[in-house]
């Protein structure tokens, strides 16, 4: 019901993009899934917050398998006696549940995941955020899994949601960021009602609890320190909900950005010393340019405007408008209201977030999963009175953002209390497929069916011990413009997504250029990719170097520097 | 007289005119839809209820009386009843369309809702209603339009604003953002460090913009001092009619907040006599209870009070809060500070503290016993 459904008379630009982009083939491709929020006619606060999902190649086959955490039930130790579900890939996107003897069922009550080759043997590990002890589990290479959670010493007790591997001081080996949301335990859980006088989740500032987020320093040999207090994180506590990792100072070394919920958001700048500095209020992305802060909660970083440098999203509640922080060398400006973004994304309450070339036109384009975390006055036209449709936006040349209809790039609508999206190509047809966590409802698989309107080129960009090269950056011409693209699992929320780059072209024939910079400096030109070209490079080593000072490893057995596929699409 | 008045052309033209005039008015009086109305179980406050429920009616008597109709509209607006507002305000425009405030109320619950660009809509025909009779509509218009990034209609609706009030506060922030966003932060450092306008607009909201003019400066000095002094929350800009909203507040969460604040300003006899009367719509409410508790304990009548709190307790063995008000009376009343008193509220607050740990008052007034139960030669 819309006062322009009164005299609104021109054409809504958004009618114009009505083909589906997405198809919903979860059951048919045989993942399964239903998070379990464990909600039982009293809220608890953590049931409306997951979960998250894990988008990586478990076993080395070359395919992206599906790892899912699991809720169950916050009180006791898991009555409901459910567990985090592993998911393996044929290589065709069909998917057949591979849990039972993998050792990844986690009986945590989860919130997240995220995946780094901590142990450096060259394939990622997972990390699960739970609500109560954290577990690291250590993949073996062959589909299973060992809980390495105590000996690595990272099992922290807190609340945690989103988390990131990345090498925060360039010695190699990744270090692991945790965000912590409040300071919860069922005993201090509060009685919050809606407007309608109904039992419901409280806001944040209820439990009045911000939380100490994490940060472990890899020690090289399978352990880990919490090195939190020295590098600076104890000084200020927030609602974490999001964690997005990118070197937005192009100084070579990776910094954090925190999404707050309902408070300021943080821009840990990494001194290059062990230890980190808050400037997000100084660098402009605290709080919008209203001075506001909002409910962080999704973020991830990107060089949306293809000016050379890492520009951030930060996804927020309803009646909030999503922050597109645009970098201007340092420090950013909210461009949020030139997008298009303020008034599509305001109905929402958003969560999970992507951005990524959805259509190969050579744009990135938005995904974003939505639900609420409050009821609303209206009664629902599903009977989750917390669900919402998610959104697809459709990125442009001018740095505009248009929603894609039918809503959320799907012909049959979809609506369900989403959090956690993943991001990746599952059936390696040339599109960036989409893997959604719904509360209490079926997971979506949701598969792209709009890639062919252009071209793409696929990098495997992978370090020296033949893992992906976690905030590796690559640079390249396209048609003309100058675009950087990053390596990085982790992002948007609670999820953790391929690592490979997928870069849409659109009609060009080619990308030229291409200038690769490690996470060790090293830059390396490498030759021009042609449209559906898909390149593995591996990182070559340093100067005077022949195997990894430390560990005494060199390349990964087998590979060579650089092996060129052509895909056969 | 009456005969040749029917018999006469003039006479008979002047009766068809006025019966049609009074058919018209009561035509009207009873034209319109019937009161959008809450589905059952969607309003449960009793208070609220049965206001709703009588302006409903009324509405439903009286389809064309605009007054009637908006203060439903507004009684929605102010419990946050958003869809039901916004359905009643579209029923008011669609009715009265040459009335500023029906577009201008629809807007503002439009917005409320996440929908801007509806939002824009409205408050764009309640500028063009009001003309140059009132600036608010322009000046929210002209917010609006910033937020989504229209500059050159946001400048124009500025503009129409300063022709009718030329110094507003809201007037002076949307031209200082207009600045920022046209790539003149000279211009908005000089708007912003303008008069009071700092000190006018509260919780340090000006310095949030100087900060992000002067980083646009490239003066990153003053930009971190602009920052460290500003707050965290923007204004909230009255209209013309927020006073009558406001007025619109009804219902059992009002009469919390005013029990809240008696109690908090020491009128211990007006937040009794609240507490009573709130008790015969909601007498288990838990946080009233406290209330009653407390109002108890400071009234004198301590064991009382005391045993209300232990009851709370009892109910709910997780009640951190009842736990904390039970020590910190436990502790103000100088008969329970011996040592078996104080062991017993110690008791209380580690009970608070096994349940939530990281419970700094509990933690304080732990050590706080440590100190009075320690003898005084050892320390």
């Amino acid at each position: 019901m819309t006062s322009c459904a009164l005299s609104c008379s021109e054409t809504n630009q958004n009618e114009l993009h009505l083909q589906p982009w997405l198809l919903n083939e979860a059951a048919d491709r045989g993942f399964e899934f239903v998070y379990e929020s464990g909600f039982d006619g009293t809220p608890k606060y953590p049931e409306i917050f997951g979960g998250g999902v894990a988008l990586f190649d478990v076993e080395g086959d070359g395919d992206l398998d599906i790892y899912v955490v699991q809720g169950g039930s916050i009180i006791g130790t898991n009555p409901l006696g459910v567990t985090n579900q592993l998911f393996i890939n044929d290589g065709l996107g069909y998917f057949s549940n591979a849990t039972e003897e993998s050792g990844a069922a986690d009986a945590g009550y989860g919130m997240g995941a995220t995946t780094g080759d901590f142990d450096n043997d060259g394939d990622l590990d997972l990390y699960v955020t739970n609500v109560g002890e954290n577990t690291l589990l250590r993949n073996n290479g062959d589909g299973t899994f060992v809980d390495v959670t105590t000996q690595a010493g990272v099992g922290d007790h807190g609340w945690g949601t989103s988390s990131a591997f990345f090498d925060m001081d360039l010695d190699g080996d990744l270090d692991l960021f945790v965000a912590n949301y409040i300071n919860w335990n069922v005993g201090i859980e509060r009685v919050c009602k809606s407007q309608l006088g109904i039992l419901d989740y409280c806001h944040p500032n209820a439990y009045n609890s911000p939380a100490k987020d994490v940060l472990y320093r890899n020690n090289g040999d399978g352990t880990f320190t919490d090195v939190s207090e020295a590098a600076g994180f104890h000084t200020i506590w927030g609602n974490g909900l999001g964690v997005a990792i990118g070197d937005v100072n192009d100084d070579g070394l990776p910094d954090i950005y925190v999404a707050n919920d309902e408070m300021k958001n943080q821009l840990w700048i990494n001194q290059g010393d062990g230890s980190f500095v808050d400037d997000a209020l100084v660098s402009g992305v605290a709080v919008d340019a209203n001075g506001e802060p909002k409910a962080g909660m999704g973020t991830d970083f990107a060089d949306i405007d293809n000016d050379g440098d890492l520009d951030l999203l930060v996804v927020n509640l309803l009646g909030q408008s999503d922050s597109m922080f645009i970098n201007q060398g340092g420090w950013f400006e909210d461009g949020t209201p030139r997008s298009g973004l303020s008034s599509i994304t305001r109905p929402f309450t958003r969560f999970g977030v992507g951005i990524h070339d959805l259509n190969n036109d050579g744009f990135l384009d938005l995904y974003i999963a939505n639900g609420k975390v409050l009821l609303a006055a209206e009664s629902s036209i599903t009977d989750d009175h917390y669900a919402e449709d998610n959104v697809l936006i459709q990125g442009n040349m001018n740095g505009k953002f248009v929603e894609v209809f039918p809503r959320g790039g799907v012909a049959v609508p979809l609506i369900h209390t989403s959090r956690g999206a993943a991001f990746g190509d599952v059936n390696g047809d040339g599109g960036i497929d989409i893997v959604v966590i719904n509360r209490d409802a079926p997971a979506y698989l949701l598969m792209n069916t709009n890639a062919g309107n252009g071209g793409f080129v696929r990098l495997h960009l992978l370090n020296r011990h033949g893992a992906p090269a976690q905030n590796a950056t690559v640079r390249f011409n396209l048609g003309g413009t100058r675009i950087r693209r990053d390596v990085c699992t982790s992002g948007g929320y609670v999820s953790a997504h391929d690592p490979s780059l997928h870069i849409g072209i659109g009609d060009e024939p080619n990308i030229t250029g291409i200038e690769i910079t490690w996470s060790d400096g090293i830059k390396q030109q490498v030759e021009n990719m042609s449209a559906g070209e898909i390149r593995t490079i591996h990182q070559p080593l340093g100067a005077g170097q022949g195997s990894d000072p430390r560990t005494g490893i060199g390349m990964k057995k087998g590979s060579t520097p650089c092996e060129v596929a052509y895909g056969t699409l | 007289m009456v005969g040749a008045i029917l018999r006469s052309w003039t006479g008979r033209i002047v009766i068809i005119i006025v019966l049609g005039a009074v058919g018209y008015s009561l035509l009207k009086i009873q034209s319109g839809p019937r009161a959008i109305r809450p589905v059952a179980g969607q309003v449960a406050d009793p208070i609220l209820l049965p206001v709703i429920e009588n302006y409903a009616d009324e509405v439903d008597a009286n389809r064309g009386d605009p007054k009637i109709r908006m203060h439903l509209g507004m009684t929605y607006e102010a419990a946050t009843l958003n869809t039901l507002a916004e359905a009643t305000y579209l029923q008011f425009v669609k009715l009265f369309p040459k009335r500023a405030i029906g577009w201008y109320r629809l807007a503002v619950v439009q917005e409320r809702q996440g929908n801007l660009d509806d939002a824009i809509f409205s408050i764009q025909r309640a500028a063009e209603i009001s003309g140059d009779q009132m600036a608010a509509p322009h000046w929210q218009l002209a917010l609006w339009l910033i937020d989504v990034g229209r500059i050159e209609e946001a400048k124009k609706a500025a503009n129409l604003a300063s022709s009718i009030k030329p110094n507003s506060l809201p007037l002076q922030i949307a031209n200082a953002r207009i600045a920022i966003e046209e790539g003149n932060p000279e211009i908005a450092i000089e708007l912003l460090n303008k008069g009071d306008l700092i000190s006018e607009i509260q919780d340090g909201y000006v310095y949030q913009l100087l900060g992000r003019a002067y980083r646009a400066i490239g003066d990153e000095e003053q930009s971190r001092l602009a920052w460290s002094r500003a707050g965290q929350s923007k204004p909230k800009w009255g209209d013309p009619w927020t006073t009558n909203v406001v007025s619109h507040v009804i219902g059992l969460q009002l009469k919390r907040q005013q029990i809240k604040q008696f109690m908090r300003s020491g009128e211990l006899v007006s937040a009794r006599k609240l507490i009573q009367e709130y008790f015969t719509y909601e007498s288990d409410n838990v946080l009233v209870r406290r209330f009653d508790a407390m109002c108890d304990v400071r009234q004198g009548s301590v064991h009382k009070g005391l045993q209300k709190l232990i009851t709370l307790i009892k109910e709910d063995p997780n009640d951190t809060f009842s736990m904390m008000r039970l020590a910190k009376s436990r502790l103000n009343i100088p008969q329970l500070r011996n040592k078996a008193g104080l062991e017993v509220t110690k008791e209380i607050l580690e009970t608070v503290l096994a349940i939530d740990t990281e419970n700094g008052q509990a933690k304080i007034l732990l050590d706080d016993i440590a100190k009075m139960l320690t003898p005084k030669d050892e320390e």
